[in-house]
């Protein structure tokens, strides 16, 4: 599969005092979906988009998507007007929730991905062949996706968003309901795509996936923006924290009481001990061979 | 354990008893099912035997009739009514007179057939039914003049009616079949006398004149009584009676070729 | 890797899909259909009313229709609202009905390829004609009403083929005086081609003039004696033609006929869908079909009746309701165009 290299343009995402109201006909009390905000997204980044359920991060989504024309403000994907053709096609959006045209296996539906795109039919199939070795859905063979559990639906979404090899992805939700196998695979993924050009915007509530691979966060919160940068400037405090590895208990105690001594605390003195995901992998793989 | 597995057991076993103790028979099922689809089907029936009239022959009209009859196996008007438009229709009137009375015959036969099919259904209004399948066949010769011929084997048109009557007569012995048959007995004695039978014409006009003091206005009965006792003299070959009265009386006027 | 996926767009899916899901219940239908057929015949003797036995073809036909319209809705997620993915296929497919109209046409086509065997092969087993004759039905020119007070009813016949056969169905009125069936003298271009060979004193009472093959411009209907005023009112009157047709090709035409139910139906449903579920989707297109075909509005009754009488549709008078219904289609998928640009931001 050929990574495509992006010629660089400087803004992938530019959102001028954008706001979206629902309702507000007739009886029907209006809601602030997203106050007014500003969002301008550099090219090849990793965005991360937190916030509570309901603060506008998958509304902004749509509107970034073209399928939600926003109430007032300027938006522009790529250069392009959202819902423009052009936009359509090198902006992948995947939204969260089930796939549509369920009654299909996984190729079919990448297929009928692929001919939308337009697509030649060869390259779609090729491309759709590689997706789904990487993202492990061959095995699912001519299996109907709405039978697929959640993380299988998952990852053939994130196919079906990579299919048409886009500029800019919006994801929402990528990685819920993977499975730390999945969730790693389609992180790598992402950060592929990045350092290939591709610039993303992923909604999320898994903080510390986010933290691992964005490059800058944006926390939404009842439509608006309540903090924004790279992590660096999110993260950073002013103390400094150390980490020691290898010494035994004794050592271990006069270092923590010369902590002390020196106006430092200590938060935890524990003995080393495996990740739980190191674990889960060295399981995972022992029962492949066994099978 | 919840209820649920003992107590649909208990209503299945419940339900094979009561069928036990009263076994549902066919008709009563069929009866029940008719019951459920009439509400139904009837305005879609209805509305098709409509449409086979407006564009469709005339055997069309009576399949789509019979359609329609079947959900109200009793309405004997019905089954008289459409029977009878069938059966004296006459759209197609090309060819020689032999095929105009063969269509005739096959419409005639056809119509008399469900009429009697619908007779066990019929309950109370079977009287009804077979008064129309007695008057039937008289009513599409006269339609038809070339179907007389056909039905001559069978005694004619006349015959058949008074076997129908007969038969009335036989399962509703009421006055006023029976009046109705001895009213008849012009139009028999016409049709044998028609096939060329006086023999039996004569016998027939004796049993009338006896069954005539059966009627129960003896004023009218005693006048046709009298009628009757004269046109049996004059077929038995008296000359001296007088048929002023009887040539006068609309009732006998198709007796009047065969008195002259 | 090759899929060898024939279908990816939402025509052929669509398309597709409805086959799979509507041959065996159309199979089904027919089979029972048939058999119903042979079990509760009318008593006709040796004659047969292939008119009569049209329900036996409405049923599967029915059947197919529901499954293709009902999956359609079911399978495209623009159909309806709320359905499942549905932000996926609203940012693909850019068309005005978002490949609502696609999937329309894909499960059009299934239904066509499910009803043909049913058009052709179980009309002629339930006993459609083997052939296919025009019935022209003739609109008079003037005043519709003969009697002895009244000019001749004359119709201008636009079809130059030969013809065999007059057939005279009118509306009688009360008499003028004592009751006097009417006869009727026909004249084809001022030649007469004899009298009706009944005469007529009851309404919708139906005589034939059969008479050798031949073609004309101008029938006149002349009233020669009776009381019964006759009002030919349309479909009074129709000439029967000499030439007979290939039956299969009318079962296509007819297959072709009855897609339009279906076709009225989707488009309210693709109406409804901006505003409603699923099952009020579902509910449009049932009640649509139902409305269309068991109750006769609409070609589809006609045309059934057509083919199993035998009548060649392609010169018979079922276009005039299917204009009505291409009509209200259309009129329902403009709205829906429409609708959705409003509904959808």
């Amino acid at each position: 599969m050929q990574v495509y290299h992006r010629a660089r343009m400087t803004t992938a995402i530019s959102v001028k005092q954008l706001a979206v109201t629902f309702g507000g006909r007739g009886n029907q009390a209006a809601v602030a979906a997203l106050l007014p905000l500003d969002l301008d997204v550099p090219t090849g980044r990793i965005v991360g988009l937190l916030g509570p359920n309901g603060s506008g991060k998958t509304t902004l989504l749509r509107v970034l998507a073209g399928l939600q024309r926003p109430t007032a403000g300027a938006v522009t994907v790529l250069g392009d007007e959202p819902d423009s053709a052009a936009a359509q096609r090198r902006v992948a959006f995947q939204p969260e929730g089930a796939l549509p045209l369920g009654v299909l296996s996984a190729p079919e539906f990448l297929a009928y991905i692929g001919a939308e795109l337009g697509l030649p039919n060869p390259e779609s199939d090729a491309r759709a062949a590689h997706w789904l070795d990487r993202l492990d859905l061959r095995h699912a063979g001519r299996r109907w996706v709405r039978t697929f559990s959640t993380g299988m639906q998952k990852r053939l979404a994130l196919a079906a968003a990579l299919l048409g090899d886009p500029e800019l992805l919006l994801l929402d939700e990528p990685t819920a309901g993977l499975d730390p196998f999945g969730s790693e695979v389609v992180t790598t993924i992402l950060r592929e795509r990045a350092a290939a050009g591709t610039t993303v915007l992923m909604a999320s509530h898994h903080l510390l996936e986010v933290e691992e691979i964005c490059d800058e966060v944006l926390v939404l919160q009842n439509g608006a923006v309540r903090a924004r940068g790279t992590l660096s400037e999110l993260l950073a405090t002013d103390s400094h924290a150390m980490v020691v590895r290898g010494l035994d208990a004794t050592a271990m105690a006069g270092l923590a009481d010369d902590a002390r001594a020196r106006g430092g605390e200590v938060v935890r003195i524990e003995r080393p001990r495996e990740h739980l995901f190191a674990l889960f992998r060295r399981l995972a793989a022992r029962g492949r061979e066994g099978s | 354990m919840n209820g649920r597995p003992w107590s649909g057991a208990l209503a299945i076993g419940c339900l094979l008893v009561a069928t036990a103790l009263v076994p549902p028979n066919l008709r009563d099922v069929t009866e029940f099912a008719a019951w459920i689809a009439r509400p139904l089907m009837l305005p879609f029936a209805w509305h098709s035997l409509q449409e086979a009239n407006r564009g469709g022959d005339p055997l069309e009209a009576f399949a789509r009739a019979q359609n329609l009859l079947r959900l109200l196996p009793q309405w004997s008007d019905g089954h008289s009514a459409f029977a009878y438009r069938f059966a004296l229709s006459d759209d197609d009137r090309s060819g020689t007179d032999a095929e105009r009375g063969a269509r005739a015959r096959t419409r005639l036969d056809l119509a008399m057939a469900w009429m009697e099919s619908a007779r066990e259904r019929a309950g109370k209004h079977e009287l009804d039914l077979l008064q129309g399948l007695a008057f039937l066949p008289e009513v599409a010769v006269r339609r038809e003049p070339a179907l007389a011929a056909l039905l001559q084997p069978t005694g004619g048109a006349i015959k058949i009616t008074d076997a129908w009557l007969a038969e009335a007569e036989r399962l509703f012995p009421t006055a006023a079949v029976r009046e109705q048959r001895t009213f008849f007995a012009p139009k028999l004695a016409a049709g044998l006398l028609a096939a060329n039978d006086p023999a039996n014409a004569l016998e027939m006009l004796a049993a009338a004149i006896a069954r005539s003091h059966d009627v129960r206005d003896q004023a009218l009965a005693t006048r046709w009584r009298q009628r009757l006792v004269e046109v049996s003299r004059w077929l038995a070959g008296d000359r001296t009676i007088d048929l002023t009265a009887v040539t006068a009386d609309e009732r006998f006027a198709i007796l009047l070729p065969f008195l002259r | 890797m090759k899929f060898g996926l024939s279908a990816r767009g939402p025509f052929g899916l669509t398309c597709r899909r409805c086959l799979h899901m509507g041959w065996l219940p159309t199979l089904l239908a027919a089979v029972l259909a048939f058999t119903l057929h042979l079990t509760i015949a009318p008593a006709l003797g040796e004659q047969h009313a292939p008119g009569a036995a049209s329900p036996w073809l409405v049923f599967p036909m029915v059947v197919a229709s529901l499954t293709c319209a009902v999956t359609a809705a079911v399978f495209w997620p623009t159909f309806a609202r709320g359905r499942p993915g549905q932000q996926w296929v609203e940012r693909l497919q850019r068309g005005p009905l978002r490949g609502s109209g696609g999937a329309m046409a894909g499960a059009l086509l299934a239904q066509w390829l499910l009803t043909v065997p049913l058009t052709t092969a179980l009309a002629l087993a339930l006993g459609a004609p083997s052939s296919a004759v025009t019935h022209l039905q003739l609109q008079p020119e003037g005043q519709p009403v003969l009697a002895a007070d009244r000019p001749p009813v004359s119709f201008t016949i636009r079809d130059p083929q030969p013809f065999t056969e007059l057939r005279l169905r009118p509306l009688a009125g009360l008499p003028t005086s004592s009751l006097v069936p009417t006869i009727v003298e026909v004249f084809a271009d001022g030649e007469s081609l004899g009298t009706m060979p009944a005469p007529f004193a009851e309404t919708r009472q139906l005589v034939r003039l059969p008479f050798s093959s031949r073609s004309m411009h101008r029938l006149e209907l002349v009233h020669k004696a009776g009381t019964v005023p006759l009002v030919f009112v349309p479909g009074a009157v129709t000439l029967r033609a000499a030439t007979a047709h290939w039956s299969l090709s009318n079962g296509l035409l007819a297959a072709l006929l009855a897609l339009l139910p279906s076709f009225v139906a989707m488009a309210l449903a693709s109406w409804c869908g901006l505003l409603a579920g699923l099952p009020t989707v579902i509910a449009v297109v049932a009640s649509g079909l139902f409305v269309q075909t068991i109750v006769g509005l609409g070609p589809f009754e006609p045309t059934m009746l057509a083919l199993m009488r035998g009548h060649w549709l392609a010169t018979s008078a079922v276009f005039q309701p299917c204009a009505a219904s291409l009509t209200v289609g259309s009129m329902a998928m403009i709205l829906a165009m429409l609708l959705r640009r409003r509904v959808r931001r």
